[in-house]
């Protein structure tokens, strides 16, 4: 699955600690989702579009051999 | 979301703490048979012709010990436990039972006798200590690729 959260990031001027601390996980979390590694549940990737205030689909995105 | 079943964050301190001289007396108790005289408490056990009752209960200190300070060490929370760190914690339980069934297979083939006996004393502590491992090992790769991010 691919993610536009570091651009969204860019956009609001924000940093991974400040995203981390809005949806109260750590900063490694937010680090492994931007690089891929990690796959968020539906309850954080609802909180991270409602942070930016963007539609989930804008930020996530499936890949193919999802 | 988050289960509820892990220890408060301050028992990963106390197990450490505790990991310490719980270890050494393993250690020693293992190595040269080293016991404390007070915990000789004689009238508890019975021997038989071949099997002494063996009422030192330094070996029973120990290994309680060890086990205790393992699981405070491994079942308590980060100080920001998350969805994320949780997925590890579970990705190393794994890791740790793969390494529990290839260590008997490979215990089974290569040691017998006294050998053998000694071996399973020691594998008893491997899903603990393989878990500790590689939980603290990806937490700190974890670290050390956040101070290259911004």
């Amino acid at each position: 699955m691919k993610n536009t959260i570091k651009v969204e990031r860019a956009k609001n001027n924000m940093t991974q600690q400040d995203l981390a601390e809005k949806v109260s996980v750590s900063r490694q979390t937010i680090n492994s989702i931007e690089a891929g590694k990690y796959v968020p549940s539906t309850v954080l990737s609802l909180k991270i579009s409602k942070v930016f205030g963007v539609g989930l689909e804008e930020i996530f995105e499936l890949e193919e051999g999802d | 979301m988050l289960t509820k079943i892990l220890l408060p964050y301050q028992f990963q301190k106390i197990g450490w703490l505790l990991f310490v001289p719980v270890a050494l007396l393993a250690f020693l108790a293992l190595s040269i048979e080293f016991e404390f005289a007070w915990l000789q408490l004689n009238g508890i056990r019975e021997s038989s012709l071949l099997d002494s009752a063996d009422e030192n209960f330094t070996n029973e200190l120990a290994i309680v010990g060890l086990f205790l300070s393992l699981f405070f060490i491994a079942f308590s929370k980060e100080k920001l436990e998350d969805e994320y760190i949780q997925k590890i914690r579970l990705d190393s339980i794994l890791f740790a039972c793969y390494g529990y069934f290839i260590l008997n297979v490979i215990g089974a083939v290569a040691f017998y006798g006294l050998g053998y006996f000694s071996f399973m004393l020691f594998n008893m502590f491997s899903i603990p200590v393989l878990f500790i491992v590689r939980f603290r090992w990806i937490m700190f790769r974890q670290r050390s690729s956040l101070s290259l991010a911004v």
